[in-house]
């Protein structure tokens, strides 16, 4: 059995679910709509294939923010999910306000001026919540969850996620279920915050390494050892392990020194959904 | 006889709002004249209350459910709800009969591992009874109290006729398997081995991106799901079924005709 099979998911249900996901936790809050950053890559373009299914083309929003360096190509593909579902769409360069903020320091590396570009697209799609009165629908996927590749409280915040379960394979399987634009499902991914920045050339393993090693490891319940005898490096499954256990603080709320006897997220445990 | 099911989302932790449901859902059940009707486990609070627990928790006699009981003049009802006794907490549930209640069923086996975190708040019960009701022998289970075989062996031992789950199970799915499959497993070789009928009713409903999936279903004595309810769907589901064959398929397969039943076991 090839290993890639394991991730294999059955469309039909997960697409079923996750568009009963949107449309629920967000009307059940009172809202009706949703507010989409879209990047013209693979996992934006099918969380706005779902929401538009959950709430009706009408009431989502897609919003583009490219910044002048972004590729031309990810605005195409953008449009592309924009014409094809029939949601509304905004484009919002962020390229001023970003500007504005690194001509404040001298030098900043790539990595600091990519958190600043995922956190102001974080602010704008925010500020959209409050403008269209609707919730944030986050793109996330499970593989860039765990390994942690992400910008916390920048591209990692939303409202509420329907992809963090899915590997990004999976994230492919869904996509050609949901009749994405070819062009967006066989380009290389990117985060497209430098110019040619390539996901899997900067993590240093593919996708598909990774969704293998991770599924194994955590999913699964394997040993480093027992994923090593699959046939990966030693090197890649621990580094890919390190990064998970690095991560974490990404994952989760900010931690609160106790000294009541009830301490939120501690011993006063409430859902979200409390009362809804 | 008509059986019902009430496979409803629910309100976390609003257990006015929750009633008000099973009472409408009740009533379109007499309409539709049914002779029982079936809730999931915790339908008046929802699942995961947490520290929801103290505040959602009734006593059997709570004003609350006299509504309920009243219409259980006209319909037998089932329904799952945090139970308070003596400071202490319990995953029930409620049989109602003829304004009576017939019987409550403590949650035995609280899951705690994976999401799960029953046993926290709840204390388990320390009995699987079974019942006489207008309909025959009924004995009722609470989701994990399905997935131990004991609780099985007490359904068998004490010769049930209509075993009733009540659950609240959340969906997952990897490339061999969705979750139902494991209920429908369980409850038709349930079904199959005790020649008894078995009314599944699970909930529906998201709470904090958890999904449970609905799908409840009847299995009849000899094993075969009779009828099914919609993946994630709200809905009332109702099924005739035929007490008789109870009695056809012990006929074709006496499998307790030579067995002596333990009495230490169950």
């Amino acid at each position: 059995m090839n290993l890639l099979d394991k991730l294999k998911i059955d469309c039909e249900f997960i697409s079923s679910y996750l568009i009963e996901f949107v449309r629920q936790e967000i009307t059940k809050t009172g809202f009706t709509k949703a507010v989409i950053g879209l990047s013209g890559g693979i996992d934006s373009s099918v969380v706005a294939y779902i929401a538009k299914e959950a709430l009706g083309k009408e009431n989502v929003y897609g919003i583009l923010m490219p910044y002048k360096l972004s590729s031309k190509e990810s605005v195409e593909d953008a449009l592309k999910v924009v014409k094809d579902t029939g949601i509304n769409y905004k484009i919002f360069e962020i390229t001023d306000p970003a500007d504005a903020y690194i001509s404040k320091f001298d030098e900043m590396d790539k990595v600091r001026k990519g958190n600043i570009f995922a956190r102001l697209r974080m602010i704008t799609l925010f500020d959209h919540s409050q403008l269209y009165k609707a919730l944030v629908v986050g793109t996330s996927n499970k593989t860039e969850l765990l390994l942690g590749y992400g910008t916390w409280y920048g591209d990692m915040a939303s409202c509420l996620n329907p992809i963090g379960d899915l590997y990004k394979n999976q994230i492919y399987q869904l996509a050609r279920y949901l009749r994405v634009p070819e062009s967006i499902i066989k380009k290389k991914p990117s985060a497209d915050l430098w110019v040619g920045q390539s996901d899997e050339e900067e993590l240093g393993f593919s996708y598909d390494e990774a969704d293998v090693i991770l599924y194994h490891l955590y999913d699964l319940h394997y040993t480093i050892e027992e994923v090593v005898n699959l046939g990966f490096k030693r090197e890649l499954v621990r580094g890919i392990a390190d990064r998970v256990k690095r991560n974490q603080f990404k994952r989760l709320p900010p931690i609160i020194a106790k000294i009541s006897k009830r301490t939120i997220n501690i011993d006063f445990r409430y859902l979200r959904d409390w009362g809804l | 006889m008509k059986i019902a099911i009430g496979q409803i989302d629910t309100v976390l932790g609003d257990v006015e709002k929750n009633v008000k449901k099973l009472e409408h859902y009740t009533d379109k059940a007499i309409e539709e004249k049914c002779d029982l009707i079936v809730f999931p486990e915790l339908a008046v609070c929802g699942y995961s209350l947490r520290d929801l627990v103290y505040t959602s928790s009734k006593t059997p006699d709570d004003p609350a459910f006299l509504s309920l009981k009243e219409k259980s003049n006209y319909i037998d009802i089932v329904f799952g709800f945090a139970q308070k006794e003596s400071g202490y907490f319990f995953n029930s549930s409620m049989y109602l009969s003829n304004g009576e209640i017939l019987n409550i069923h403590k949650k035995r086996f609280l899951p705690d591992y994976g999401m799960f975190e029953e046993q926290r708040y709840f204390s388990p019960g320390q009995t699987i009874d079974t019942f006489k009701t207008k309909f025959g022998k009924v004995t009722t289970l609470i989701c994990e109290d399905a997935f131990h075989i004991s609780s099985h062996y007490a359904t068998f031992k004490n010769e049930t006729e209509i075993l009733i789950i009540l659950s609240a199970s959340p969906f997952w799915s990897d490339h061999n398997s969705m979750k139902w499959e494991l209920w429908e497993n369980v409850c038709k070789t349930s079904a199959q081995l005790n020649g008894y009928f078995v009314i599944f009713s699970n909930r529906v409903g998201f709470e904090d991106g958890v999904g449970f999936f609905g799908k409840s279903f009847i299995v009849s004595p000899n094993g075969h799901i009779i009828k099914e309810a919609s993946f994630l769907k709200e809905e009332l589901f109702a099924s005739e079924i035929d007490l008789r064959d109870i009695e056809r398929a012990r006929l074709f397969m006496p499998i307790r005709k030579n067995e002596v039943c333990n009495e230490s076991i169950g």
